[in-house]
């Protein structure tokens, strides 16, 4: 896995960014960019070319639902994997965010280590379509 | 309070308002029905105003000070709390950054230790996932703030002259953690896999 591929992390709290960001340092994914909300992060994905998008789904301004949304729109990203990470963990929820066309679902509070096994389920299949 | 029943009152009005009905007089007969619904519904809109301020004042009596305290200066209290959690996860995830760079040096000292040293990295690792207790905690909080700022306008709103249903928008913006006996139980990890496995992805 190329190890300097560029991810966006998505959340209101900068908190929750620094720990995605850290857990990401410690698999050695060190090309990251932070923002801190849809809105924002929609800023960022114009500025540059990114590989993976890591979202939180509530965040005032526009949520992570609607960033995904406004991904999957744009036919320069529509392609571009998005991982939800977030503390909404209703059934119609994870629903609603499959039929957007999220690539994966983890639910707050999570382990380090079911966000690797998440994130290395995206990186093989980022592989396997290269 | 207007709550005893003035039987004469009442009957002055029913009467007036029959009579005018029937004479075609629209004005009269809204007058006359306006007066019984306000009769009506005072008693409520004096209690609800009464609880309003009983709220303000018991607010205002927790105080060590007992400086008046409101519901904006409660809604302040609780983002403090989110501002502290805050900082307190960003001094152990500062923590957790210098134990790397320790671990660092000793793998280098100690090559032997390499396994152990890889152990410390990994629990090093769940400790910061721990810290995202901040991330949820301050979700629910800053949740309840809204409600709270929602109550105080809704309770303005009815001192005042207007009436506005005091509700949570429901929306698709996401409504933070499920609180245990509060909200539907949430989904486990597992049970997202197994659904979105259901789901193709």
């Amino acid at each position: 896995m190329d190890k300097n591929i560029r991810i966006l992390i998505v959340d209101d709290f900068s908190t929750m960014r620094r720990i995605v960001k850290n857990l990401l340092n410690d698999l050695g994914f060190t090309n990251t960019a932070e923002a801190d909300d849809g809105t924002t992060a929609l800023v960022e994905l114009q500025k540059a070319k990114f590989d993976l998008v890591i979202t939180d789904w509530n965040m005032p301004g526009m949520p992570g639902i609607d960033l995904l949304r406004a991904i999957r729109a744009d036919a320069s990203m529509a392609s571009l994997p998005v991982l939800m990470v977030t503390a909404e963990a209703k059934r119609e929820q994870i629903i609603e965010a499959a039929q957007a066309g999220v690539n994966g679902y983890v639910i707050k509070p999570f382990t380090a280590g079911t966000l690797n096994d998440k994130l290395n389920k995206i990186f093989e299949r980022l592989e396997a379509s290269a | 309070m207007n709550t005893g029943f003035d039987r004469e009152a009442l009957s002055r009005h029913l009467l007036a308002a029959l009579a005018a009905l029937e004479q075609d007089d629209e004005t009269g007969w809204r007058r006359n029905v306006d007066e019984l619904i306000q009769w009506r519904t005072q008693p409520l809109v004096q209690g609800i105003t009464r609880l309003a301020r009983e709220l303000e004042q018991a607010l205002g009596e927790t105080g060590p000070a007992a400086s008046p305290t409101s519901l904006p200066e409660a809604c302040a209290r609780l983002e403090h709390v989110v501002a502290l959690t805050e900082n307190a996860s960003m001094h152990s995830l500062d923590l957790i950054d210098e134990c790397g760079a320790l671990l660092r040096n000793l793998e280098a000292a100690v090559p032997e230790q390499a396994a152990v040293v890889q152990d410390i990295r990994g629990r090093l690792s769940e400790l910061t996932a721990t810290q995202g207790y901040q991330d949820l905690t301050g979700q629910i909080i800053l949740r309840v703030v809204g409600l709270v700022r929602a109550v105080h306008a809704g309770l303005g709103e009815i001192i005042g002259e207007d009436e506005a249903p005091v509700r949570l928008p429901q929306d698709n913006r996401g409504h933070g953690p499920a609180v245990a006996g509060l909200d539907a139980a949430p989904a486990s990890q597992d049970e997202a896999n197994q659904l979105l496995s259901s789901l193709g992805i």
